[in-house]
């Protein structure tokens, strides 16, 4: 008795460690494969939001360039200021003393990544160094390993921020693919998406834009946009969506933050996506047609619900928020609200904004699992 | 043969078998250097099902389990036997040789376990063990040489404890302890050198190629910590198993001087444990120090990226085993009749372990979603949040280990009546040093919210500094003023059976410890089978999720169970006679 009592006692205790470690937050890893896209036909703005989205993922500069005091605070510091300081400072030896201009705060910061070690900002230095030595990892070596392309992507972000015209070379079709990781450090790593599909689909576009049969008229069709515009035109109206409004359209429709949420791949996968899309959405019954949804979840994604409202942390907000809507709609008017969207109109939305042919393009099965849903949905 | 003769023959056979061990391989530098190999996703072995990762997983941390406890037995029986020489309490011996004759069953376990282990890696791991050999070169050789002496040492320490057991001879039998525990230590050393090198590699240029000897890689910079850490883990981790020995013997023993002698047992095993995880948060921020100092980037994955839940995970279970110490602690103040008076510190003491253990449960940096971040109100709680960071947790850690070594002391002085003259005054000094020692560790504390995050850690060393010092002060005074004390009745065997469950806490608690924390250190490499050298491109070169992780490592611990089970089986089936045979005799 008192050897099984003494056992149960110790399994207990080990499935308690255990069930605590699946309480915790799941981190779930990428498995993907890194892959590797072109960088052919990037414009300088497409080159900035390539650096930035490098600067917080593959090059993990944040992890320590943040406000926490490991490494000066980049993203938030006067650099305009600050760059020609450390240029003229006497303890500063490298490439660039002495120098001044875009030019050499480009080979400084290119330095300061090639060569941490090259000047080391006061009070930042390997403890014991005298500031005579960088913590910092050199990130054209492992483990960031950053390419040439790369580096200069992070150099063109930086002389951006510091609201310098960048002074780097665009990259060549002779350049190396930037090859980009799976972000894991720091916060949750959502996935990195590799298709096109999976792309227009995470983040909604067919929700304003006719594509995949959407019909969507509240931004101009995307077929065949690889003809009327040329690829860094493209890159240029997803990250800064205001820069060129195509005609009938109005300005400041479209999120301005797919800069800062796509990675730096999958802008470019989703560049090469819409660049081959044919000149006109496929007629129906091609085969190519959506299965119908089978769960409320598939349901909104199908339709894309998230690319305008915010749904489970998706903060879009051209429609209003759906988490908790089932606390303040019932059923019947929710159901209402999608068919006939202009038939009320929340407080502080527009009218005419909402897709009014829901109706037709959802299943009787689909639009009664999105309402299920929805009025399921915590606040 | 003399001594001098048998270590000429020794460094002939390292030269003969690993020439590099002592010389720069100079020739190397002009030949052409290769580089680690780069092994791409298909040059991985695929056999049938099985998960590569899980089976040298499984294997590794069942090796390291069985190692720790063949390791740490021997150092627990060599101070054991060495405290019975000076007490000239046989109880210590008798102990000693009790446990050194599990350790021989659970040996050549260890040793079956380890020869799995290198299978699986060979078979599923080629590259990476081709690469090893090529830096270790003859240093594998070496280690296997040293685990056959290793293996004499053992069965001579052990077989000679009668015949060396009295007088003089009683220094020879120590003396081949300590030759045991030498050879075990550098055994450990040696696989240590391994590990570190995959964290943190040295004498190899940014590609892999070799470039420096077999020491400059064993001597890489993650080396010394590991020893460190993980020699102290090995006197507590054999007492915490020696003490759930001892419970379960004292829980099943009906002779109440059996009862005695286990209970004994199990408190000299519980006190061992405790000394050895006293100084171990030290070792393991010396250990992340010198993480950070190697790689800020993996020293930020550890404690403030993808890896930080498993602090929090690390914290339930220290918390665990600081509780359920002091519990016994607490439960054995029964076992005199003046610890009635001390019991009423003990709610004070249980407010301060339990609040220190709340804090250190406090995470500060958590993988939110954008909901929770908004429910919250910002990425940390406003209330909550200050406690989740260093100077904080360091504050909660230091003053958990003064107060569990005031358990200690307590009990202790529960049985003795100091009868020198400056006792009070020795009394006021003692108080004295935890007053401005818990002070001083408050105020560092204090001081490590004000202060930039670069210098919290430095705050933690005057805290450090203080705990010691209560420690070691306290137990200088009271040998002093306890010399000649009045000595009161410990009526062993005292103590209630729930007390005897905390026993089992500790070596429950310390296995999946041990576990998680293997898991933490090859996950910090994350996908580099050597870091920044070597990739690891196999199809499970990502970091597990938690409970993924959890089963692995609950799995194995019950399998460890399972094995100690059987060895301590094995131990009595030893001492059982069949019955009416010796009447017959």
């Amino acid at each position: 008795m008192t050897f099984l009592r003494v056992i149960g006692f110790s399994v207990l205790l080990l499935l308690g460690y255990m069930g605590f470690a699946h309480m915790l937050p799941q981190v779930v890893p990428d498995t993907s494969e890194p892959v590797e896209v072109s960088t052919e036909g990037l414009d300088m703005d497409g080159f900035i939001a390539l650096g930035e989205n490098i600067f917080k993922g593959k090059g993990t500069c944040t992890l320590c360039h943040n406000g926490m005091g490991r490494a000066p605070d980049t993203l938030e510091m006067d650099m305009a200021a600050t760059y020609p300081a450390r240029l003229a400072d006497p303890r500063y030896k490298g490439v660039a003393a002495g120098k001044e201009g875009p030019k050499a705060i480009e080979e400084y910061i290119h330095e300061s990544m090639v060569a941490p070690s090259a000047f080391v900002v006061e009070g930042f230095g390997k403890k014991g160094t005298n500031d005579t030595e960088s913590p910092m990892p050199t990130v054209n070596m492992p483990p960031i390993e950053l390419n040439d392309v790369e580096m200069n992507a992070v150099t063109a972000f930086l002389q951006d921020l510091a609201g310098l015209e960048p002074t780097v070379p665009l990259p060549s079709a002779d350049d190396a693919p930037v090859a980009e990781e799976p972000a894991t450090e720091g916060g949750e790593p959502a996935p990195l998406l590799t298709s096109g599909e999976a792309i227009v689909d995470e983040y909604g576009c067919a929700s304003c834009h006719d594509l995949g049969g959407s019909g969507a008229d509240l931004g101009p069709s995307l077929y065949g946009i690889g003809k009327r515009m040329t690829r860094a035109e493209v890159i240029e109206s997803i990250i800064d969506p205001n820069a060129v409004i195509a005609e009938g359209y109005d300005a400041d429709f479209m999120p301005a933050d797919f800069g800062e949420s796509l990675r730096g791949s999958e802008l470019l996968v989703l560049t090469d996506y819409l660049m081959a899309l044919p000149d006109a959405a496929p007629a129906a019954g091609d085969g190519k047609e959506e299965p119908l949804a089978t769960t409320g979840l598939e349901a909104i994604d199908k339709f894309g619900c998230a690319g305008c409202h915010d749904l489970d942390g998706s903060e879009a907000d051209i429609g209003p928020k759906l988490n908790g809507i089932g606390k303040r709609m019932t059923a019947d008017e929710v159901k209402t609200a999608i068919i006939d969207p202009n038939a009320t109109i929340a407080d502080g939305y527009e009218a005419d904004m909402m897709p009014d042919d829901f109706a037709d393009q959802m299943d009787d099965s689909e639009l009664s699992l999105i309402v299920d849903y929805l009025m399921n949905l915590p606040e | 043969m003399k001594l001098s003769h048998l270590l000429a023959l020794f460094a002939a056979v390292v030269l003969l078998v690993s020439p590099d061990l002592v010389f720069a391989a100079a020739d190397e530098a002009a030949a052409v250097l290769e580089g680690a190999p780069k092994p791409s996703r298909l040059d991985y072995p695929l056999i049938g099902g099985i998960s590569a990762r899980t089976v040298v997983w499984s294997a590794a941390q069942m090796h390291l389990f069985l190692a720790a406890f063949v390791l740490a037995v021997p150092l627990f029986a060599i101070a054991t036997e060495f405290m019975s020489v000076v007490t000239g309490d046989d109880r210590f011996d008798n102990m000693a040789r009790e446990f050194m004759k599990i350790t021989m069953a659970a040996y050549s376990l260890t040793a079956l376990v380890g020869g799995g282990l290198l299978l699986s890696l060979l078979v599923f791991y080629p590259h990476l063990m081709e690469y090893l050999v090529r830096v270790f070169r003859g240093q594998m050789l070496i280690y296997a040489m040293l685990f056959g002496l290793e293996s004499i040492m053992l069965y001579v320490y052990f077989y000679s404890w009668d015949a060396l057991r009295r007088g003089n001879r009683k220094w020879y039998h120590m003396s081949i302890g300590l030759l045991l525990n030498t050879v075990g230590l550098t055994l450990m050393f040696i696989a240590n050198a391994w590990v570190s090198f995959m964290m943190s590699p040295a004498g190899v240029d940014p590609t892999g190629a070799v470039t420096g000897t077999v020491w400059e890689a064993t001597r890489n910079p993650l080396w010394n910590p590991l020893n460190l850490h993980r020699f102290l883990a090995n006197i507590a981790y054999g007492g915490a198993i020696v003490g759930g020995y001892a419970a379960y013997m004292f829980l099943a023993e009906k002779d109440p001087e059996k009862k005695a002698h286990y209970d004994w047992m199990g408190y000299t095993s519980n006190f061992i444990a405790i000394l050895g995880f006293i100084p171990l948060p030290f070792a393991g921020y010396w250990l992340m120090a010198e993480i950070y100092a190697y790689s800020q980037q993996m020293g930020i994955t550890a404690m403030g990226g993808i890896l930080a839940w498993l602090f929090i995970i690390q914290a339930v279970l220290i918390g665990t085993i600081m509780l359920a110490a002091n519990y016994y602690l607490w439960s054995g103040l029964m076992r005199t009749d003046r610890g009635a008076q001390y019991a009423k510190y003990v709610k004070y003491i249980a407010v301060v372990i339990v609040g220190g253990f709340l804090v250190w449960l406090t995470p500060h940096t958590l993988i939110l979603t954008a909901n929770e971040i908004q429910n919250l109100g910002g990425t940390h709680h406003k209330i909550l949040g200050p406690l989740g960071i260093m100077p904080a947790k360091n504050t909660a850690v230091n003053l958990m280990l003064v107060f569990t070594f005031m358990s200690f002391q307590l009990f202790y002085r529960s049985s003795r009546i100091p009868t020198v003259s400056w006792a009070k005054s020795g009394n006021m000094i003692v108080v004295a040093l935890y007053v401005v020692g818990i002070i001083n560790i408050v105020g560092a504390g204090i001081y490590g919210y004000i202060t930039p995050t670069v210098y919290k850690v430095g705050a933690s060393v005057p805290q450090v500094v203080s705990t010691l010092t209560i420690i070691i002060g306290s137990v200088i005074i009271d040998v002093f003023m306890l010399r000649g004390a009045k000595a009161e009745k410990v009526h062993w065997g005292r103590m209630t059976e729930r007390s005897q469950y905390a026993l089992f806490v500790l070596p429950v608690a310390f296995t999946w410890l041990m576990g998680l924390m293997g898991y933490i250190r090859s996950s910090l490499r994350t996908n580099w089978h050597v870091y920044t050298v070597m990739k690891d491109n196999s199809p499970e070169n990502y970091i597990p999720t938690l409970g993924d992780a959890g089963n692995v490592i609950t799995a194995i611990t019950l399998g460890f169970m399972a094995i100690m089970v059987f060895v301590f089986w094995l131990s009595r089936l030893g001492q059982t006679k069949q019955k009416g045979t010796e009447d017959a005799a």
